[in-house]
Formats: structure tokens, C-alpha cells, sequence
């Protein structure tokens, strides 16, 4: 019991400090990314989200409107705003200790 | 004197009918708006629309309009509009234009391009009538801009604009508005974005929408980050610095001296005289510019207090 409570306090500091983006750059680590397609794209989406958290100002808007997987290690994050869509594509990748890189190569928008 | 012209957008009068020591021209550029319900299908009184009215998007909440609620948006709506872009800038008369005088015998006198006539704009005074120079005061006005928003009703016709808008229901909170569909929600003031200490900006939506509607783009267009040939609606084109987010263009609510850009072309068109593009033709300026005297107007003095006028 009190030897879990010191990691089970880092554990929650480590997602709260992700969700408001001090972390650098966006990551998400741990063997449960490894284990397989559905927890390996759930970490990477994590950490593109922890990501968009930190860069992305304009935060007004719909929000999120779409999460597309372009291939396995890529997804397209739609942001609805008015007059437009604005279209973040991610690119990442898991090492062998399953720690999640992401790194944005696109910005793209569709007008209204 | 009235000069109008009609375009595309909007049309423009300007007027110079009062001229004194204290009274500039007027240009009142007025935009034709009309406006159409979007009802939930089926007359039913709650239904749902999609984003952008695009049926691959997001569905919102809407509800029926009622006579009532549709009315008091569209007040608000011009009220509010107009409230923000009327009457803000004054552009400087940098050509011997509009002039009035006050001759020795206390008329007030008009010159324009085809002569000159009496301050009731009715009568014409004889060809070749000069004022005496030495006594006389002629001052020079600078022109007033305004905007006048009719919320024309739609079986007229004839708007320059016709806008498309849904009732959001009570849950919904946003809605993916574009120049011609809009929402009720869009006069409202919402944080759009924040500046880079993570304050946020906050804009009503529809002053930047009227802004489009004069031809203004979004306020970062034509910097290497936002092409004029690429899509000028890309996030980067609504500000990256703050100074630029703050923009009614951008993210925010301020008003610049370029936005006065729809008047000076406009006078640029009446006047047949100048060049938008050149900063010294009809200069744009935030605060009141009293009509000037020939001395003031050789040193370009621009005078923004109230000046002692005999």
C-alpha cells in the first residue's frame, strides 16, 4: 500500500501535467502502448490531443470534430471553427519501450 | 450636393449638403441584407442542422423560430453591427474638394467641381461669382464615414446579401457559421481564442462577418504566412502576434485604420480623385477631423480638437 502511493501521486501528476500541457514535447509512454492496435493508437491520440492542449490557441469554436487514421502511425485531427475546418495531421512513433512521439507535419484548412 | 454609386457589395452616397467651420461630408456606405429562416424539417418545433449547412458535418440542436425571437434577433443583430462600424473613421480631404466658405454678406457658399452654389444647395450662384478672398474664411471638409445596415425584407429582393440563419436550442452552445449562414448565437461575445499569455480574446461574430461583407479579408492576409493566393481562411490568417489576433479581422474586436478601406475606395470612386492604395490620399483616421482652413490644409494639419472658429 505505501509503496504504490508515491507512483500512484507521480501517476497523476504525469496526466494532469499532460492535460495542461507541460510536458514539451507531446509524448505518452508506458508498455501498455505496446500491447496492441487499439492501446498503440489510443496513446498516440492521447498524445496528440496533449499536444494540440498546449499549441493550438484558438480555442473557441466546435472543437474537435473528427479524429481520421490516415495510416498507422498517422491521424488527422479536425477543429471546426467558423467559417472553416482547420486539419492537424500527426505523425508518430513508439520505440521499443512503447513511449509515443507525435509530431505535427501539416496544417491544412477547408474553408466554408 | 448628393453623389451615389451602386456596386455588387454595397452601395455609397456621399453628402455634402451641410459644410461649415464644424461639419464634414458624410459617406454612407449601406449594405441590403436579407435575411431567411432555417426551420427545423417538417414544422416541427425542434430538429437539427448541420455545421456549415454541409450534411457530412456535425448536426446541432435547432428550434422553430417564433415571430418574436426572430424580430429581436435581427434588431440586435443591426443595432449591434451598426453600432460597431458607423460612424468610427474619418478620412482626410487631401483635395480641393466640397469646399464651403462664409462670404462677407454671411452665406455660406459651396465650391464643387462644376461651380459653386448657396448653403441650401438649391439654388446655383452665377458662373464666375467669387467670394472676396481676403474676408472670406473657405473651409476645406473631410468626409464622415458611416454604414447603414437594412434588414431589407426578403420577398423585396434586391439585397446585396442574402443570410440564412437557425435558432440554436438552449443546449447548444456553437454552432459552424459562414458568411451567409449564421446562427443566433452569433451576436453574442465568445472567447475565439487567446493571446499568448493565454488571455482570452473574445469576438461577436457577426461584426467580423459585416466586415467580410465589405470586402475587408482577415487581417494577417498578404503576410508570408498567408498568402493572398493560398486559402485566406487558414487559422494563421486571423493573427499569430498578438497585436494582430486583437483585430475584428483577426480574432478580436479592435477596429484599425485599415478597416477603412471599403470609404477611402468608395471616395477614390465618387471623387474621381486619389488612390486607395496611396496612404496620403483620403488617410484614414480614428478620431474627428474638423474641416480646415487653406493654411492648415498646406501643412497637412490634421486637427482632431475642436478648434476656435470666429
Amino acid at each position: 500500500m505505501t509503496s504504490t502511493a508515491p507512483r500512484n501521486l507521480a501517476m497523476i501528476i504525469l496526466v494532469l501535467s499532460g492535460m495542461l500541457g507541460l510536458l514539451g514535447p507531446a509524448h505518452a509512454t508506458g508498455k501498455r502502448c505496446q500491447m496492441n492496435a487499439i492501446e498503440r493508437s489510443k496513446c498516440i491520440i492521447e498524445a496528440i490531443l496533449a499536444d494540440i492542449s498546449r499549441t493550438y490557441t484558438q480555442v473557441g469554436g466546435g472543437g474537435i470534430s473528427a479524429i481520421k487514421q490516415n495510416s498507422t502511425t498517422s491521424f488527422t485531427v479536425s477543429i471546426a471553427q467558423e467559417e472553416r475546418t482547420d486539419l492537424l495531421t500527426y505523425e508518430a512513433t513508439v520505440d521499443a519501450k512503447g513511449k509515443v512521439s507525435v509530431r505535427k507535419i501539416g496544417e491544412d484548412t477547408k474553408s466554408r | 450636393m448628393k453623389l451615389a454609386m451602386s456596386l455588387p457589395q454595397f452601395e455609397a452616397e456621399l453628402n455634402t449638403d451641410r459644410c461649415d467651420a464644424y461639419t464634414n461630408a458624410e459617406l454612407t456606405l449601406t449594405l441590403k441584407l436579407g435575411f431567411r429562416q432555417i426551420n427545423p424539417a417538417g414544422g416541427t418545433a425542434e430538429g437539427a442542422y448541420h455545421d456549415y449547412g454541409d450534411p457530412a458535418e456535425t448536426t446541432r440542436k435547432i428550434v422553430k423560430w417564433t415571430t418574436g425571437s426572430w424580430n429581436l434577433w435581427k434588431q440586435n443583430f443591426v443595432a449591434s453591427a451598426t453600432r460597431f462600424w458607423n460612424g468610427k473613421f474619418w478620412l482626410s480631404n487631401n483635395f480641393p474638394l466640397y469646399e464651403c466658405e462664409k462670404n462677407p454678406l454671411g452665406i455660406w457658399i459651396q465650391h464643387n467641381p462644376v461651380g459653386i452654389r448657396p448653403w441650401d444647395g438649391k439654388s446655383w450662384l452665377p458662373a464666375g461669382f467669387r467670394a472676396d478672398d481676403s474676408t472670406s474664411l473657405r473651409y476645406r471638409p473631410n468626409i464622415w464615414c458611416l454604414l447603414k445596415i437594412e434588414d431589407r425584407d426578403i420577398k423585396l429582393g434586391g439585397h446585396h446579401h442574402v443570410i440564412d440563419v437557425v435558432r440554436l436550442h438552449k443546449s447548444e452552445t456553437w454552432f459552424g457559421s459562414h458568411a451567409k449562414l449564421y446562427d443566433s448565437l452569433d451576436i453574442n461575445s465568445v472567447k475565439k481564442g487567446r493571446n499568448s499569455k493565454g488571455k482570452p480574446i473574445m469576438q461577436r461574430a457577426h461584426v467580423h462577418e459585416i466586415g467580410h461583407l465589405l470586402g475587408l479579408a482577415h487581417v494577417d492576409v498578404g503576410k508570408p504566412h498567408c498568402p493572398p493566393g493560398g486559402d485566406t481562411n487558414a487559422s494563421n490568417c486571423y493573427g499569430v502576434a498578438d497585436v494582430d489576433k486583437y483585430s475584428v479581422m483577426g480574432q478580436g474586436m479592435q477596429l484599425r485604420l485599415s478597416h477603412a478601406m471599403p470609404w477611402r475606395k468608395a471616395m477614390v470612386a465618387l471623387s474621381g480623385k486619389g488612390n486607395a492604395l496611396a496612404t496620403g490620399d483620403w488617410e484614414a483616421k480614428l478620431q474627428k477631423l474638423y474641416p480646415r482652413l487653406p493654411a492648415e490644409v498646406a501643412t497637412n494639419a490634421m486637427l482632431t480638437t475642436r478648434p476656435n472658429r470666429k
